[in-house]
């Protein structure tokens, strides 16, 4: 009861923090230079085009009147229309959002499941030579950005030794009826495994160029958290009193040691939404961060606004969530 | 000592520890003995390495740690050669270890009852390990420590408990599986003097009832005094002196167990205690001969070469020293060796 109270009132602070964040990111697009109609019409569009197109869309209003059009139609549901895809952009958001987060949680597991285990690992055989090659090789995987990554992978892997699909989501020829525009959940939905395999296939590329930085960073709070807690008495007192090392180790030390690397796992998630794009770009993969890289080059202005915002959106659930996961795993941040 | 009663017997035990710039021998050469059913104190001053010595015993080193030589047993087990599952077993059967910091030792994530229900499962004594057999057991650890409604204080977590409540929640939950040996590791050092009493009254109360023996390490020497029937005093990793309570405190022999009998303070007022002058010396290179000899007034030629070993001054009184080489030298009636 107390929790459920407690979520109510984040979510009731978001929507405060969700229209600021709006009228920023409003701004800021509208400041950022280039002509919006040039952009959307072409640079061959006569002058008078141009004008119609601006009086249209309430472009040479002051900025606070065009955000208030903008926040009328917004609370309807209607961002407005995309001039690279000319659609709505809420119809555009509904297509490349679920393949972003479909990639994003690929990396996630592997993420989660990876810098546990490889941080409870080197943790329980700290100073051993598996400890210090994870170590060595982690200082690589978080200095090597994710698209180089991305292009040894998809060197390796499909041309050198070529057993993975190279580019998109799914393969040509392969069709699954959508319904929640999650392919692998559409797949199985329509009980189509060769289609659930494809799709997996086509994720393992991008989604582990994504999530190696998170692996390797994850690993070594994971190691050093956990090292901290292995001198404590209590965990003495534990093997002392007979339990098995591992048991010791994969309850009595993680939990009280796992709470910064669930807030270093979850900030890195919610911000795979923007670094996503090279991994994307690379993969020819059709997600929303491509679409959003995309709407900022071409000063597509409601594009831009109702994709920040997306990610905002993002980053608050992931923080709500943080703070719930925390106060399950350490009762005294409850009290 | 007769051997056939001896519970716990550590032989000749060495611990290093690793550290930058070599290894520093902590422990160095330990004899101990535990009869069956008896109280033993461990006395000296902090960092002489009583707290090695006893989670040598325990096998619950920090990972620098390593035993070069030595033995121990423990109830026919060589606890230094036997498996990890055998080990396991011994711990959690037969020997528990109360920790100096109740606010640390227990874990601050889990509930009190999870802790100690966990300790009774792994412990193994539960056949089968039926749920409300252990809740049983762990209510009973409780109560056995006269702990006030312990059906919810399984639910609560350490922090909402007093450092004296812990520090009996701990006590509570080793004696809820050891069987035959305790070790308290200066389990009154962190409490105020009336929690210390009570602590220290609840543990001599349930040794005595589970006939279970007892090593006490302790600062202070009237605690050890009230506590135990055998004290070892301690210096820099090695025994200096073991005698029967009443014995040592009634004559100590060796210059340190002197030394530190004299730094007591007296209530009669006699102005400050003149203590001990100097500090331990570094492990890292040890001195050749006694290890006491730079701090030691009465000290010969002989000490600065050669080890002590423990020569025996009196029925059930043993001192490394070389004053009493042949017995007490100082004090005729006593027949040499």
């Amino acid at each position: 009861m107390k929790r459920l109270k407690y979520i109510l009132h984040r979510l009731l602070w978001s929507v405060f923090v969700l229209f600021g964040l709006s009228i920023l990111i409003f701004c800021i697009a509208r400041v950022i230079p280039g002509d919006a109609a040039t952009m959307a019409l072409g640079t061959r569009a006569t002058e008078e085009a141009k004008e119609l197109y601006r009086e249209q869309n309430h472009l040479n209003e002051p900025i606070p009147v065009q955000y208030v059009y903008w926040l009328k139609s917004a609370v309807q549901g209607d961002f407005g229309q995309s001039t690279q895809t000319r659609r709505a952009v809420s119809s555009d958001v509904a297509e490349f959002l679920p393949a972003t987060l479909e990639l994003i949680l690929f990396a996630a597991i592997l993420e989660i499941v990876g810098g546990l285990l490889l941080g409870v690992l080197c943790a329980r055989y700290a100073g051993s030579w598996f400890d210090n090659l994870i170590r060595v090789v982690s200082y690589v995987g978080i200095s090597v950005p994710a698209f180089v990554w991305a292009i040894l992978f998809m060197l390796t892997f499909s041309f050198l030794i070529p057993i993975l699909p190279t580019i998109g989501r799914i393969s040509a020829g392969i069709t699954v009826p959508p319904v929640t525009g999650f392919l692998l959940i559409d797949s199985l939905i329509a009980g189509n495994f060769q289609a659930f395999g494809d799709v997996l296939k086509h994720l393992i590329m991008p989604g582990t160029a994504l999530a190696l930085a998170g692996i390797a960073q994850s690993a070594r709070i994971t190691r050093g958290s956990m090292l901290e807690n292995v001198e404590k008495d209590y965990v003495g007192s534990e093997i002392a009193s007979g339990m098995p090392l591992r048991r010791v180790y994969a309850r009595y030390i993680l939990r009280p040691a796992a709470s910064p690397t669930v807030a270093i796992i979850a900030l890195d998630i919610a911000a795979m939404l923007g670094n996503a794009f090279l991994v994307e770009v690379i993969y020819s993969y059709p997600g929303i961060s491509k679409y959003g890289i995309n709407a900022i080059l071409n000063k597509d202005l409601n594009a831009i606004v109702a994709v920040v915002l997306v990610i905002g959106v993002t980053f608050l659930i992931v923080n709500i969530l943080v703070d719930i996961i925390s106060s399950v795993l350490d009762p005294r941040i409850r009290a | 000592m007769k051997e056939g009663n001896l519970l716990l017997d550590i032989k000749d035990l060495h611990v290093h520890y690793q550290v930058y710039g070599g290894k520093t021998k902590v422990i160095d050469g330990i004899d101990f003995q535990v009869e069956a059913g008896k109280k033993i104190g461990l006395v000296g001053e902090s960092g002489c390495g009583k707290t090695t010595m006893v989670r040598s015993v325990m096998q619950v080193l920090p990972t620098q740690a390593r035993i070069p030589k030595g033995e121990v047993f423990f109830d026919g087990d060589a606890l230094l050669k036997i498996s990890k599952r055998d080990l396991n077993r011994v711990r959690g059967q037969k020997m528990s270890m109360i920790f100096q910091d109740p606010t640390a030792s227990l874990n601050p994530v889990f509930t009190i009852g999870s802790q100690i229900e966990d300790t009774i499962r792994y412990s193994g004594m539960v056949k089968g390990n039926d749920k409300k057999v252990i809740h049983e057991k762990a209510i009973q650890a409780l109560k056995d420590c006269s702990m006030p409604d312990p059906e919810r204080l399984l639910k609560c977590y350490p922090f909402e408990l007093s450092g004296g409540m812990r520090q009996r929640v701990c006590i509570a939950m080793a004696l809820a599986t050891a069987s035959k040996l305790m070790i308290a590791d200066e389990p009154t050092t962190n409490l105020d003097v009336t929690i210390q009493d009570q602590v220290l009254r609840l543990i001599r109360q349930l040794c005595e009832k589970k006939n279970m023996s007892l090593i006490l390490i302790t600062h202070s020497l009237g605690v050890a005094r009230m506590m135990t029937d055998w004290i070892y005093v301690m210096y820099a990793g090695q025994i200096v002196e073991k005698a029967v309570t009443s014995r040592i405190f009634e004559h100590p022999y060796h210059p340190y167990t002197v030394g530190l009998m004299e730094s007591i303070p007296k209530l009669t007022g006699e102005g400050i205690m003149e203590g001990i002058s100097g500090k331990l010396p570094n492990y890292l290179n040890p001195p050749k001969g006694c290890r006491f000899q730079d701090r030691c007034k009465k000290v010969m030629e002989k000490c600065r070469n050669c080890k002590p070993r423990l020569f025996p001054v009196e029925e059930n009184h043993q001192v490394a020293c070389f004053l009493y080489e042949r017995g007490r030298a100082e004090d005729p009636e006593v027949s040499h060796e």
